[in-house]
């Protein structure tokens, strides 16, 4: 009976272990996309910008739009980033309490924490979808650049998809810190995960 | 009930911005009112002209604290000043100053800096406690300086002029600089520290070093202050020279490690925006809920002096920014300026002794963030380090006195310079 119990316990800690290296996986792909899309954002703003600057300055002029869409690239870029600071464990929190804890304890409480935060990015997630919905019936248009009009919608969307993936990061997160409490340290190679995902 | 359910989700560590996301959902659904509205007020965020002065300028902060600049700075200064009495601390507290406002004050300064200032001050006499000390304040001096990160989050936040608030903080830092400078030739002095004999050459090669950086602040500090463009336009045009120097001119990054680069400053950026989006959600609420009138009503009924009013938030901001600088900023202060209206507290002075309040606060014991950072980069229990800061959060402390009651010092600059 005893025998039979272990071998089931066994067998669950080694499907958990392996699906936390499969998450790995799969987070590191997802954050490589991430970069890769906030690189491009955080460059056209840089370009944009100092394009306008030298419009402004030597011949007194400037792109309609520009400013526009610089400002909105901020929050694209913004959501993005806040996704990789969610994998990586870089977000704004009040950690002196839980670091203070015993060390058995702390993959728990961080799993929980994860969790709660995960939990409250889907609801974020939900009204930010309720926010587009209604952005994109109103049919209201961004800016217009070479007669192209862009929809607001466009660039609504990154509030539900930036909170999806903040609840996705956070998701993966909480598993990975119950797989360590499972397996303490055989999972993170170091203290914080996905230090490498930006390297 | 709720605020225990809070409590809790603060205590085991969840991210501030969920926690203040949720209050606000919770808040607005208490209300009958769709949970879009947070979303509506994040969308503000999208309207402010000046918000991408925040990644840009995080960005070039980036890639100098990746860069060798620091080294370069500090052999300048050291050069500069090497021969005064207490000249390398002070070397050291012009370069970090330099830094940290370059950086956005997020802490870098005493990782980046630190490492090469200890070694520097301790093999030149200073006693263990002044340089660790030293080292430990000006993770946040600079705060004070253009063009600082929270300095330009107040200033979105707080709705007062970017260029104004630059220029009211820069007297009050010059003049906390000034303090801390003195104080470092007094103990320079005490332990008989010797100096650097100058040498001319020494100064022409660190100097030549960094030729392509001594511009950059004279470029973007005189632009800002002389009015030839805006803190958006500095924050591109140091974005762009930056990356072309550190990466072209002196290839101290290398152009495959730039994508890296971007996404950590970005990163922060990413955390910033979250808390301040969140924010934006929560304290609208409270403002239509009339919590500053309320707050006011509160407080002016036992404090009806100003000064009174200006003691408590002195040490409220106190404990407040013991949590950590930019959450403070976001949700401290759209409660915060209306009530200070009231009072009849100029905006820019309010902002001025805000941020000044908030630097303090990166040192105070227990929890101040600087305390934690140089008990980890120099590995040193924190009461040693509760001591060491000891006199320089007395110092500190007298020069946010100064500030918080004499209004002038942060309303000349700005007069002078006929900001708009």
């Amino acid at each position: 009976m005893t025998k039979a119990l272990r071998a089931v316990l066994d067998a669950g800690c080694v499907l958990l272990l392996f699906s936390a290296l499969v998450l790995r996986r799969v987070e590191a792909a997802l954050a490589a996309v991430e970069k890769a899309s906030l690189v491009a954002f955080l460059s056209v703003m840089v370009l944009l910008s100092f394009y306008q600057v030298v419009l402004r300055q030597f011949f007194g002029t400037g792109l309609l739009w520009g400013d526009t869409l610089s400002r909105h690239l901020v929050l694209w870029a913004g959501f993005f980033g806040a996704a990789l600071a969610a994998a990586e464990g870089k977000h704004f929190a009040w950690e002196t309490a839980a670091a203070s804890l015993p060390a058995r304890l702390q993959s728990p409480v961080k799993a929980l924490a994860a969790l709660c935060c995960a939990a409250i990015a889907a609801l974020l997630a939900r009204a930010s979808w309720l926010f587009f919905l209604d952005d994109k019936a109103g049919g209201n248009i961004l800016f217009t650049a070479a007669g192209v009009s862009v929809p607001s919608w466009a660039y609504s969307i990154v509030y539900p998809g930036g909170f999806a993936l903040l609840a996705l990061h956070s998701l993966i997160g909480a598993a990975l810190a119950v797989a360590d409490a499972a397996a303490p340290g055989w999972t993170s190679e170091d203290e914080d995960r996905g230090a490498e995902l930006t390297r | 009930m709720t605020v225990a359910l809070f409590l809790v989700l603060t205590l085991i560590g969840t991210p501030l911005f969920a926690i203040v996301g949720a209050l606000a959902l919770q808040l607005f659904h208490g209300a009958g009112i769709s949970p879009m509205a947070v979303i509506v007020e994040m969308q503000r965020l999208a309207s402010l002209p000046a918000l991408i002065a925040v990644p840009l300028f995080t960005f070039a902060g980036y890639m100098l604290a990746e860069s060798k600049a620091p080294h370069r700075m500090l052999a300048l200064a050291q050069a500069l000043f090497g021969s005064m009495n207490g000249g390398v601390a002070i070397a050291g507290l012009a370069a970090c100053a330099l830094f940290t406002a370059f950086t956005g004050a997020s802490g870098v300064t005493i990782v980046a800096l630190g490492g090469l200032i200890y070694p520097l001050l301790r093999s030149q006499g200073y006693p263990e406690r002044y340089t660790l000390g030293l080292i430990t304040t000006t993770g946040s001096l600079g705060l004070l300086f253009p063009p600082s990160l929270p300095i330009i989050l107040y200033a979105l936040v707080g709705k007062v002029s970017i260029d104004k608030l630059f220029a009211s903080c820069a007297l009050p830092g010059l003049i906390l600089l000034g303090i801390l400078a003195v104080y470092a030739v007094i103990v320079a002095r005490a332990h008989r520290v010797p100096t650097i004999p100058f040498s001319g050459r020494t100064l022409a090669a660190a100097a030549r070093a960094c030729a392509w950086e001594i511009p950059l602040p004279l470029v973007i500090i005189g632009g800002i202050y002389s009015g030839s463009f805006t803190a958006t336009e500095a924050a591109s045009i140091m974005c762009v020279y930056v990356l072309v120097v550190e990466v072209f001119v002196y290839r101290d990054i290398k152009l495959r490690d730039l994508p890296g680069v971007m996404a950590r400053s970005q990163i922060l950026v990413g955390a910033i925006l979250m808390m301040l989006g969140c924010a934006l959600g929560l304290t609208n609420y409270l403002i239509d809920a009339e919590v500053p009138a309320r707050l006011f009503d509160l407080v002016s009924a036992r404090f009806k002096e100003p000064w009174q009013f200006l003691i408590l938030l002195n040490a409220f901001l106190l404990v407040v920014n013991m949590i950590e600088i930019f959450s403070a900023i976001v949700i401290v202060v759209p409660i915060i300026v209306p009530v200070a209206l009231q009072y009849g507290i100029d905006p820019v002075h309010l902002g001025t002794l805000f941020l000044l309040n908030l630097e303090l606060g990166y040192m105070t014991p227990p929890l101040g963030l600087n305390l934690f950072l140089s008990s980890r980069r120099f590995d040193k229990p924190l009461g040693l380090l509760y001591r060491s800061t000891l006199p320089f959060w007395l110092i500190l402390l007298a020069a946010l006195a100064l500030v918080t009651y004499i209004p002038a010092l942060s309303l000349w600059l700005p007069r002078v310079l006929n900001l708009p």
